[in-house]
């Protein structure tokens, strides 16, 4: 009996022994990640995105629910923490930099960000360190006889002073439809000596606001030394959007009381004509009952 | 076989006089009657509980309800076509099947609108349609011209009865005093002068005119409740055509199986004759024929150009899921029953039975195939949804309500070949004398 209780238990065992070795195979397979992003618009307080993932045979897919604490030049001190943060469904948490850091933030010209995720139900824990230089990205316009230009200035921090940095590409756009449309034919344009980069503007009858407002945009992508800057500024280059509704018009999407007049006249007629059949055969049948009554 | 002709009046309506119903049409009708009751049963449950008691869920919102109410507008056409077109091309063969033709119109136009009612999770909000009209929807069009056509429909029945009703009038022994009651409160001014029949001729004729756009109205705005809505499936200018053909076909099917019924069990071989099914079973072909025409032009296209958004749509017909019903439909609901009905032997009463038995289920299943995969694919993928709405397969309330309504269309011809003639007796007479 013993013996077979033995030989019982044991067979149980494969498949927990089998399961235990899959997940584990599958964790050596997996690759956790973490991502940092520091972005800054319009020169105001930086914020960070942070995004959590695991590469693996599929690919690379987002780690929801990892507990990650993310701090400023040193790691795990409570004065330097920036946030505790848990990744949402996709993977991703976005931080500002908190006002209690403001002081740590000015005291130097460039930084270090520490995001250290700890293990989660599908995530190893892992550590991504980010340096950033403080940058700031300022832009204008110029009006001359040759036409408009856009100017953007990218500057970086050094001590209390801004200085410009050379060979950097970056965009100059115009916010559109969520997305951003480029002003000239040039992709992109490189700053000089001066930190400056000039774009001339060439679109034309641009819809803006009912003011004829557009919103100029420059934009700086992922940049190693300086991050995402991006900076914006309304001007009146646009054409003035006149908003025309059309929702009280008779139309055939239109509620049943402004149906459009061909067709109340055409289904109109139609029922009236049909109908007017019918009811002249309804008279045919009485006067045949009425014959009867004129032969009785 | 040899068919005899009636000789005399009397016995010609001794034939065709409305007969009790023997053991079988009793049976017949309370089997009739117990499938209606199931499906009122089915009905209670769904406005106790709601449209949840139906497998109809967010994507597939239209089931076995509408390809049910497409088959019954469908087959109502009939009517139309028997009555009215074959009269105008002045064909005096289809005399006798005049009435059966007008009988299943109206009792199918009947649960073509009771069945629309039932589809809606709220019948009490039926009104809003009539009150809150809304000329640019489909939907109106359709309560406008299914009323139209019903009323059209039961006047083109009842005229061509009264000389009939007169006959009955005239012998209350042999009807029962309800019966009589009937016959009194609907003929008895009927008395046959020559100027009743002028009207009457007259607005039989004005019927036959105006219910043939009706007709075609009818079943043209069935199909735009498709082809208005932009799906895989029904997005075609050809809707309209394909459906009034379908319709003349399924009636034509529909119209070889009642005349053997009622002919085999009324005893009317000297009426309903080889000759009738031998005709009947040419015009069956030539409406296949036109049918399978629109069907290859709706399938063979779209499959041609094989739109990305439609792809799936068309591989679920042609070899997926669908693939069985689809290729069913095509050939049990057009290809055999043509074949069948090709050959003279096959127009013979019995064959010509049962390729009407397969064009009208194949034409059922055909209606099933238009509205419900359709649904099942939309043209954005089906993402973070319940596992039911992926699929379609309809409750037992739904089957109950769907097979009462067809046992309601079935029990309101029986009871009306109880009441009155089946085959118009005064024409049938009057035939035979111009012989």
């Amino acid at each position: 009996m013993s013996r077979f209780l033995l030989c019982f238990l044991s067979l149980a065992g494969i498949p927990l022994l089998m399961y235990s070795q899959g997940d584990s195979a599958a964790k050596s397979a997996r690759q956790s990640l973490v991502y940092l992003q520091y972005f800054a618009k319009n020169n105001q307080v930086p914020y960070l995105k942070l995004q959590t993932k695991n590469k693996s045979d599929k690919g690379f897919l987002p780690a929801q629910k990892v507990p990650v604490s993310i701090y400023l030049d040193k790691d795990s001190l409570k004065e330097t923490l920036v946030a505790d943060v848990i990744t949402d469904t996709l993977g991703e948490s976005i931080v500002g930099l908190p006002p209690s850091l403001a002081s740590l933030w000015v005291e130097s010209d460039a930084h270090t960000f520490i995001a250290n995720a700890s293990s989660a139900a599908d995530f190893d824990a892992t550590v991504k360190t980010i340096n950033v230089t403080i940058a700031r990205l300022d832009l204008d316009t110029v009006n001359n006889e040759n036409g408009r230009s856009v100017v953007a200035r990218l500057l970086k921090k050094e001590g209390s002073s801004w200085i410009p940095i050379p060979d950097i590409d970056l965009r100059l756009t115009v916010k559109r439809f969520g997305g951003y449309l480029n002003i000239g034919d040039k992709e992109s344009y490189t700053t000089d000596s001066t930190g400056s980069a000039v774009g001339e503007f060439l679109l034309k009858n641009l819809p803006g606001d009912s003011l004829g407002n557009i919103e100029l945009t420059a934009l700086l992508d992922d940049n190693d030394e300086v991050g995402s800057l991006q900076t914006g500024m309304r001007v009146p280059w646009g054409a003035p959007l006149q908003f025309e509704s059309n929702f009280g018009e008779r139309s055939l999407w239109a509620t049943g009381s402004r149906a459009p007049f061909w067709l109340i006249v055409l289904a109109t007629g139609c029922v009236i004509s049909v109908w007017s059949v019918i009811i002249y055969l309804f008279t045919r049948i009485y006067q045949i009952r009425k014959l009867r009554i004129k032969e009785n | 076989m040899k068919e005899s002709s009636p000789h005399s009046t009397e016995q010609i309506t001794a034939d065709l006089y409305p007969k009790k119903f023997g053991k079988l049409g009793r049976i017949w009708t309370l089997g009739l009657l117990l499938v209606c009751v199931i499906g009122v049963y089915a009905y209670y449950r769904q406005i106790k509980y709601g449209l949840v008691v139906t497998e109809m869920r967010d994507y597939v919102s239209w089931g076995i309800y509408i390809s049910n109410f497409v088959f019954f507008v469908a087959i109502s056409l009939v009517g139309s076509l028997i009555t009215a077109v074959l009269r105008l091309a002045n064909v005096k063969w289809s005399t006798p099947l005049t009435r059966i033709a007008e009988i299943i119109a109206v009792s199918a136009i009947v649960f073509a609108s009771i069945i629309i009612v039932v589809d809606m999770g709220r019948p009490e909000r039926f009104t809003n349609l009539l009150f809150h009209v809304r000329l640019q929807s489909p939907i109106i069009w359709d309560v406008v011209v299914i009323s139209t056509y019903f009323v059209i429909s039961l006047l083109l029945l009842y005229l061509p009865l009264l000389p009939d009703l007169k006959i009955l009038n005239a012998n209350p022994n042999k009807n029962t005093r309800f019966l009589n009651r009937i016959y009194r409160f609907l003929g008895s001014f009927w008395q046959g002068t020559a100027e009743q029949f002028r009207i009457s001729n007259r607005s039989i004729l004005i019927l036959c005119i105006t219910i043939i756009p009706v007709a075609f109205t009818i079943h043209t705005v069935t199909s735009w409740l498709f082809a208005t809505t932009y799906r895989p499936g029904w997005d075609s200018t050809n809707f309209g055509a394909y459906f009034i053909s379908g319709a003349f076909l399924v009636g034509g099917g529909a119209m070889l199986v009642a005349m053997y019924l009622f002919r085999r069990h009324y005893q009317l071989e000297k009426y309903i004759t080889n000759a009738h099914f031998d005709m009947m079973g040419k015009i069956v072909v030539l409406l296949a024929l036109i049918y399978l025409y629109f069907n290859v032009n709706e399938y063979l296209i779209p499959a041609f150009k094989m739109k990305k958004p439609e792809e799936e749509h068309l591989a679920a017909l042609f070899a997926g899921k669908f693939a069985l019903l689809f290729w069913f439909c095509f050939f049990v609901g057009m290809i055999i029953p043509m074949i069948i009905l090709l050959t003279r032997k096959g127009r013979k009463p019995s064959f010509a039975f049962i390729a009407g038995i397969m064009v009208v289920v194949g034409a059922w299943f055909k209606r099933y195939l238009i509205v419900t995969p359709t649904l099942l694919h939309p043209f954005l993928p089906m993402q973070d949804v319940p596992e039911s709405y992926k699929h379609y397969f309809p409750s037992w309330e739904e089957w109950a309500i769907a097979m009462g309504s067809l046992s309601g269309a079935l029990l309101i011809i029986t009871l009306f070949a109880r009441i009155f003639p089946i085959v118009p007796i005064h024409e049938t007479v009057t035939e035979k004398n111009e012989e």
